[in-house]
């Protein structure tokens, strides 16, 4: 019932693209996901201040060449993690939700695609997975 | 003796006079919090070393409409440092990020609930 097998089955969902954890290579294959999955926090305490209730926020970061790119693989990190409910054992989990963040498709400026003088494209996604351990 | 109609009346005054000042009553509560939300924005950012210089930026403006009060708080991308406001609080291509843009919406909200518990206490004084 670790924090860190709750963010592993949450990382493992995401399939079907190039996925970066925790940081991006010098040389990134194009289009990716970068997802940094925090250790999750506390939500919910019972009267004898135990934690019954634990929040997983993950920021997955969708980065193509063309709008268009970022648009598609957002929509298959939608379909891997909207509404899906992992399992782990030790911890009775939600489904995953998307937290609006009203983010843009922006050009990151301060990158330049190799052998190229175009900025890539992006646009971070927040997610939330609440649960309770078991025991 | 009364058939009620009199204490009804009554009761249909003070329920509007309560709605009359209602909607001021509520705007003042929801602009308190905003106010608090921003000075913690703008705590937070100064406490960066690299984005401290955004601090600045940081506002908040009224978007009420009719039934609904409403206020938008953050980097103004139109004031010094701004621009930087998306990369402080949501990365870029890299990662990054280190903004927590929830936080002082997490501590306001017990305040705010506090507060318009105490509103909703003093129109029932009022009844």
């Amino acid at each position: 019932m670790t924090g860190d097998a709750l963010a592993t089955s949450f990382e493992a969902l995401l399939t079907g693209f190039t996925v970066y954890r925790d940081k991006v290579p010098a040389n990134p294959s194009f289009p990716y996901v970068l997802v940094l999955t925090n250790f999750p926090t506390v939500s919910e305490r019972s009267l004898a201040r135990t934690a019954s209730a634990r929040a997983l926020r993950s920021r997955t970061t969708v980065v193509g060449l063309t709008g268009g790119s970022v648009r598609i693989i957002a929509q298959k990190l939608s379909n891997a993690l909207e509404g899906k409910r992992p399992t782990v054992a030790g911890w009775n989990l939600g489904a995953i939700e998307s937290i609006p963040n009203e983010q843009p498709i922006q050009p990151d400026l301060d990158v330049t695609i190799p052998g190229t003088a175009e900025n890539p494209l992006y646009q971070p996604f927040d997610w939330i997975l609440t649960g309770s351990p078991t025991t | 003796m009364s058939d009620g109609t009199a204490e009804l009346r009554q009761f249909a005054i003070a329920v509007g006079r309560i709605a009359d000042g209602a909607y001021e009553d509520v705007d003042g509560v929801i602009t308190k919090g905003a106010v608090n939300v921003k000075t913690e924005m703008i705590a937070d950012v100064k406490a960066s070393r690299h984005f401290k210089g955004m601090a600045g930026s940081i506002t908040y403006e009224h978007h009420n409409t009719p039934g609904v009060i409403r206020r938008e708080i953050g980097p103004d991308k139109g004031r010094r440092g701004g621009a930087l406001g998306n990369i402080y609080y949501f990365g870029t291509s890299r990662g990054g990020g280190s903004g927590d843009i929830e936080k002082p919406l997490n501590t306001e909200e017990p305040r705010l609930m506090g507060a318009m518990q105490a509103l909703v206490d003093r129109w029932a004084g009022q009844l």
